[in-house]
């Protein structure tokens, strides 16, 4: 299916008006103030937050730091030698290449901006933003495969089965809009990261916490939104009508079953699947987006054009209250991501290319909006790359350092924690996943240590035991 | 925080953390409780308490319940109507209303007369095992996929799910049960349905790109097996003892009496076991054949087998037999006199009397090399690339690369009958190998893809061989030219230093030409200089390809995904062939490995004894059995109360104790201490006969109770902990869609078998299929059959099927949620299976009923057995007039009368 046909079906099931799309929006704005949770304070707030909603901007595969942010020029002499970091340290590489020759990188780094931010040519655009940014120059993971560093990166565990921080934050915050759901996931249209599924799972916490899948240039972006199929009986009459009989059933069920709150939730989440019907087509039309701003998230070019679509739908969803948003960038498996094995040269800057320009346009957007001002947004991967090349001109997985950026609520612009070593082999001050979610609660209001879950006889937090807040690069 | 002060922090932290690596701490740290919690306590059967409420005056439950009510000023609710206690039996014990053909001699009981009647034909019906099976399938998270990145399918995990649904409905008495999937294959070796019960052990997730991708003996690659073992722990302590054995993997448990050392013996009793396909046979005989043929090819592998057997006569003639097949396949090895090519490289090629050929060094790096000889055999069935080292070579070979290595891109053979003819490419399949370094493989030999190849690091300085069958098709005869040609295109020198070409005429089943070195050691050695090491080497492999000819003649096997201990070896993922070391990891650290751990289970509950055959723990099952036999020990009452804790909480919406994967300190006490054990007495005093539990707890009146809200007692008990009223509580994902299929006729009622996969499957770029629900026609039969029998994706789960708390199958689920929200309603209107049925029972009532009234009545009583109120027939009747009985019926299951039982 061609873009066009896809616009074209979508613009058809709307026109046609599937959906509760008949009924009066004014009515059913209306009805929520009575029935909607809005307004309540929110279930696990401990203190006034500096961040209202969280767009994660997640390069899948391991974003290579040696290449981007963190510039090494002490590996330019070494460059084809054997990597020796000294003192016996044993080098092990995940997939066992012979030699361990170091790479220098071949891309020109220089400094940016007020704060002087190495950055690569290979993001020239966000290289122009960087006093906008704060670097969290070592990050680290325990581990050196996708599948696990994935898990650590967005659970806290290295173990499946784990909320990611999008449910926590939905279940400890609760619902800030009433059309729209809390955490919702855009993942690459190529395919699902690592873990497909796992990495936005509300693992055992209620599956209303889950990141809603969207898929913004699909025919049916939102699940279940609409029956797949073309059911020509089912219609704007036979579903706004659908809902005044559900309304009916019910209240007679609830008159003589009594007051139950599981049943008038129930009845409520219809009202509000209605109002999601209604409100999504309008999210997804981007017709009502200006050329000028279209072309600052990069959708006037091929290469650019899909990741700029969703960053400018997650900006249309942050209007929208939507609490936490997740963008992907790069499939899972061998390629068409971050996961540069075999040529650095030329895998690293196509890549890049995709995200770059779209990524600045999102930032200074939201800028322009004052969006920026009550949304933090995290860039990151799930661990680096190695100083030595793997076959080629390749570099293999490294969960010894890696670079993250904040910006936004609560983020002092223009600065940056943390050492790497010499090589970027591994971070001399670690940074950890458990420091990132800590502080991402933190700013949203939640105490990570207060924020637990009882399953399987243990509190369970996003942060595990740990956590330490990243006061350096907090406004 | 200063940032320089923040540094130091996190060095601090990180020096802990580094220690603990990949998350092992995820338990509160604290002093060791010593204090016993109140489940370790002896099992004693309570006395009946003397109160009695209104009519409740018999059954032992309703007074144990009436007890309770009574001290809290409550007051039971009036017993349910016939419709709601109808439909509440049958969604308990069925999971489903009754199918169509159900209805006929449903119609002869009263309700109310015949309830304990009616009960009974329930739990006799096979629709039973299929209900219940699934509730255990969530405790244990079993799924058919390994979850993690390379979430691989699981095709033969299913009879595992069968064992389940056949166990319950045959009554299985409950210990024995929980020791068959501790120890099944064990403790009744000739049973195959014994076997398939270890799939409990197997059923949780599993790390194949650590297991599969990494290399023995690497820290990586321990912890991962360590981590597999901790699933195996958690998901037996937890399901069959209801205790959170787990949380000691790092430090004693922080509040109940479980130390490090208890967790680290209970990771020994796994330590010889991996989750893999197992085969087994539903013939008994050929099972027993099968399984004692695999054991002694495992003891023999693992040094277990007796040394005498190795050296008496039989061992003896075994090896003559295979001496002289094994000179007949390789005297069948031919090969002919090279001759130079000229667009090979330039370095020259010199020939060896045994048929070799080395390659002077190379001037380039990258480049082919090429020769010509004539066929050794009219009709050859394979050719051999033999790489072989030579002291000439850097580290001896046999490649020129600096580190000894090679690595040949391409290996071509083309053919042709004289000089007259043009070269004719030969095809070659099925190639194997002796040895390939990591991420190459001899199969990129053949791929036409120059950029894949083919190396033997770190395997430098030994001869490895590939072989490949010849395609048939070619007519091949003797003398006829066959030319190699051998590319290059890794670079750096990378080229081959010396190897030799041969051929064979044997047919291909028989032409195996790979020995290990030591074998290949013995045999060369004259048999009178034959040291003792040597003859036990080939006793050793000559008992092991008698074994494997035994094999050859059984017929072919069933398989289960279960736990093993004896298994071909996929890539790094190998058989331990005997437990492997446990040790006591200080914090749970890999790094900070303490003393070995012998096998064992809690110390503190040291009334129930630790009996393995200590002779035979080397053997892993032993410890296997051992656990089993602990685990289900008559007075260990953990295992008798936690599974009636569960019962209860299966037919009453809410356990007894509400953390029901945690007995321990840390969890819940029971709302009624006595009636637990009483129930826990039962159970085990029964014989462990859990269908005499849900006799009990069906037939009294506590359970019979209507479900209406009442606002005095609720403020009392709003969660209905005392149990004032029956729990409404809204059909699970499976009952619904099960529901769905029985109202409409449309259930297929074959039972077993593998899981039907309801959404289209394709090869996905990496491990891990494309997977699509959406796309799959919910007119398929696959979609018809119950849904205990769908395949279950562990991160690919239906989409439907989560919407509605199907549990994430990761993580062990022993209370499902319940949640609400848009998606899930959503879900509930627009999923095409649901709009699919709504049309066919819309038909089925339009075919028996002109008239709409007619249809909603038929609908209420068909679905919820009493007729529709006034007010919802009219409401129904009017929205079906205009938008279609299929679509009323659509909205009726959405309605909160269909969703929720009372």
């Amino acid at each position: 299916m061609t873009p066009s046909d896809t616009m074209h079906r979508r613009a058809f099931l709307w026109k046609s008006g599937a959906g509760f799309g008949a009924l009066a929006l004014d009515q059913l704005l209306a009805e929520t103030e009575e029935a909607g949770t809005i307004g309540m304070s929110p279930p696990h707030r401990h203190h006034p937050p500096r961040a209202r909603r969280v767009v994660q901007l997640f390069m899948n595969g391991g974003v290579s730091p040696m290449d981007t942010f963190d510039h090494k020029p002490a590996l330019g002499p070494l460059n084809g030698k054997r990597f020796d970091p000294g003192d016996g340290q044993v080098v092990e590489s995940v997939t066992n290449s012979p030699g361990f020759p170091v790479m220098a990188s071949p891309f020109a780094f220089r400094q940016q901006g007020q704060c002087g931010q190495w950055v690569s040519e290979v993001f020239p655009h966000m290289g122009g933003m960087v006093d906008d940014l704060a670097f969290l120059m070592s990050m680290q993971s325990t581990s050196n495969v996708h599948g696990i560093a994935s898990y650590m990166q967005n659970t806290g565990f290295a173990l499946p089965g784990f909320p990611c921080a999008g449910a926590w934050v939905s279940y400890a915050l609760g619902k800030i809009n009433r059309n729209l759901p809390e955490f919702v996931v855009m993942p690459d249209p190529r395919g699902l990261p690592y873990n497909n599924l796992g990495n936005f799972s509300s693992g055992f916490l209620p599956a209303k916490h889950q990141g809603t899948v969207i898929q913004p240039t699909h025919a049916n972006p939102v699940p279940f939104l609409h029956p797949s199929g073309a059911f020509p009986s089912i219609n704007a009459r036979s579903e706004s009508d659908g809902l005044k009989l559900l309304r009916q059933l019910n209240g007679f069920h609830l008159a003589y079953s009594g007051q139950d709150q599981m049943l008038t939730s129930r009845m409520e989440s219809y009202e509000n699947a209605a109002r999601l019907q209604l409100m999504a087509p309008e999210l997804f039309d981007l017709s009502q987006e200006s050329e000028s701003v279209k072309s600052l998230y990069g959708m006037d070019a091929e290469e650019t054009r899909d990741f700029g679509q969703r960053c400018l739908t997650a900006r249309r969803m942050l209007e929208r209250d939507v609490r936490y948003i997740q963008i992907w960038s790069g499939a899972g498996g061998p390629s068409n991501n971050w996961d540069n094995h075999s040529n650095i040269h030329k895998e690293l800057p196509w890549i890049a290319r995709q995200v770059d320009l779209p990524i600045a346009g999102f930032i200074k957007d939201l800028k322009a909006t004052g969006l920026l001002d009550d949304t933090l947004v995290i860039w990151t991967t799930e661990f680096g790359r190695m100083p030595f090349t793997q076959g080629q001109s390749g570099r293999d997985h490294n969960g010894g350092t890696f670079v993250t950026w904040l910006a936004g609520a609560g983020v002092r612009p223009g600065t940056r924690m943390g050492v790497s070593d010499p090589w970027g082999w591994k971070a001399e001050t670690p940074i950890w996943c458990y420091d990132l979610h800590a502080t991402l609660l933190h700013l949203l209001g939640v105490d990570h240590t207060r924020l637990t879950f009882r399953h399987n006889g243990l509190d369970r937090r996003l942060t595990d035991v740990h956590g330490e807040l990243l006061t350096p690069i907090m406004a | 925080m200063s940032p320089m002060k923040r540094i130091q922090t996190l060095q601090i932290i990180c020096m802990s953390l580094l220690a603990w690596v990949l998350e092992p701490i995820h338990c509160i740290h604290g002093a060791t409780s010593d204090k016993a919690p109140w489940s370790f306590s002896p099992l004693m059967r309570p006395p009946l308490p003397d109160e009695t409420l209104g009519s409740w005056t018999e059954h032992p439950v309703d007074r144990f319940i009436a007890r309770r009510l009574k001290k809290e000023g409550l007051t039971p609710s009036p017993p349910a109507e016939r419709h709601q206690l109808l439909r509440r039996v049958f969604n308990d014990v069925w999971g489903m209303p009754p199918l169509p053909e159900d209805l006929e001699w449903l119609r002869s009981y009263d309700v109310k007369q015949d309830w304990s009647r009616l009960v009974n034909r329930l739990l006799a019906s096979p629709h039973y095992g299929e209900r219940w099976a699934r509730h255990w399938m969530d405790i244990v998270h079993f799924a058919e996929t390994h979850g993690h990145d390379e979430d691989a399918p699981r095709e033969h995990a299913w009879p595992y799910r069968d064992y389940l649904i056949q166990s319950l409905n045959a009554d299985k008495p409950y210990d024995q049960f929980a020791r068959e999937q501790l120890a099944g294959d064990i403790l009744i070796p000739a049973r195959a349905e014994a076997l398939t019960a270890t799939g409990f052990l197997a059923a949780g997730p599993w790390d194949e790109s650590s297991q599969m991708g990494i290399q023995d003996g690497t820290l990586d690659k321990k912890l991962a097996q360590y981590l597999d073992r901790d699933d195996m722990i958690t998901t037996t302590m937890s399901s069959f003892l209801g205790i959170t054995a787990h949380c000691a993997r790092c430090h004693d448990h922080k509040f109940d009496p479980i130390s490090i050392e208890d967790y680290y013996a209970l990771q020994a009793v796994f330590a010889g076991v991996d989750r893999h396909d197992r085969p087994y046979d539903l013939d008994t005989h050929t099972h027993r054949q099968r399984q004692s043929l695999l054991a002694l090819k495992s003891n023999l592998l693992g040094g277990r087998y007796p040394e005498s057997a190795l050296t008496g006569k039989t061992a003896r003639a075994k090896v003559q037999h295979w001496i002289q097949s094994r000179h007949q396949v390789l005297s069948r090895w031919k090969t002919g006199t090279p001759r130079w090519e000229e667009e090979s490289a330039t370095q020259g090629m010199l020939q060896a009397s045994d048929g070799s050929i080395f390659f002077e060094e190379p001037s380039e790096g990258k480049g082919s090399l090429s020769w010509t000889f004539q066929s050794p055999h009219t009709r050859p069935t394979a050719i051999q690339l033999e790489v072989l080292p030579d002291d000439r070579l850097p580290k001896k070979g046999p490649g020129w690369a600096e580190n000894g290595n090679f690595r040949l891109s391409e290996f071509e053979v083309f053919w042709r009958s004289d000089a007259t003819m043009p070269w004719k490419p030969v095809a070659l399949q099925d190639p194997r190998n002796d040895f390939s370094e990591h991420t190459t493989s001899v199969r990129y030999l053949i791929d036409g893809d120059a950029s894949t190849d083919w190396g033997i690091l770190p395997q430098i300085g030994q001869p490895h061989r590939c072989y490949f069958e010849i395609k048939a098709g070619l007519d091949i005869k003797k003398d006829h030219w066959f030319k190699i040609v051998l590319s290059h295109q890794h670079g750096n020198k990378h080229w081959l230093g010396r190897c030799r070409v041969r051929l064979t005429d044997m047919p291909t089943g028989d032409i195996h030409p790979f020995l290990h070195q030591d074998l290949q050691q013995a045999l060369d050695t004259t048999e009178t200089l034959r040291t003792h090491a040597q003859q036990l080497t080939l006793a050793r492999h000559a008992t092991l390809t008698h074994w494997d000819g035994l094999f050859e003649a059984l017929p072919s096997p069933s398989m289960v995904y279960a736990a093993t201990s004896f298994f071909p070896a996929v890539g790094n993922f190998k058989p331990a062939l005997g437990p492997r070391e446990v040790r006591r990891l200080a914090r749970g650290s890999i790094h900070s490995p303490g003393e070995i751990v012998p096998p064992g289970a809690l110390s503190q509950m040291n009334w129930i004894p630790w009996n393995p055959d200590e002779k035979n723990l080397k053997n892993e099952g032993e410890r296997r059995l051992a656990l089993a036999q602990w685990v289900t020990h008559h007075d260990n009452a953990l295992f008798w109360r936690t599974m009636a804790n569960r019962i209860w909480q299966y037919h009453f919406g809410s356990p007894l104790v509400s953390t029901p994967n945690d007995l321990g300190n840390g969890g819940q006490v029971p709302s009624h201490p006595e009636l637990l054990d009483w129930l826990a007495c039962e159970l085990r005093a029964s014989g462990g006969s859990m269908k005499h539990l849900h006799r009990l707890l069906l037939n009294s009146q506590s359970y019979r109770q209507q479900s209406v809200f009442r606002e005095n007692a609720a403020q009392v008990d709003a969660a209905n902990r005392y149990y004032w009223r029956m729990t409404p509580r809204r059909l699970e994902a499976e009952a619904f869609r099960d529901t769905l299929l029985a109202l409409t006729g449309s259930l297929d009622t074959r039972m077993g078998g593998p899981s039907v996969k309801q959404f289209h499957m394709r090869p996905g770029i990496h491990v891990t299929p494309v997977v699509d629900y959406q796309g799959f026609s919910a007119q398929e039969p696959a979609m018809a059959r119950r849904s205990v029998y769908r395949f279950l994706f562990r991160t690919l789960p239906d989409p439907f099927m989560k919407a509605m708390d199907c549990p994430d199958a990761s993580n062990w689920t022993p209370r499902r949620n319940i949640s609400i929200g848009p998606l899930q309603a959503l879900a509930l209107m627009n999923d095409d299976f649901i709009i699919h049925q709504s049309q066919l029972l819309a038909n089925a009532l339009g075919k028996q009923h002109t008239d709409l009234g007619s249809q909603v009545n038929a609908l209420f009583q068909r679905s919820l057995f009493r007729a529709p109120d006034p007010m919802e027939s009219k409401a129904l009747e009017a929205y079906a007039r205009q938008h279609g009985m299929h679509n009323a019926c659509r909205y009726f299951f959405n309605s909160n009368a269909f969703l929720f039982v009372e």
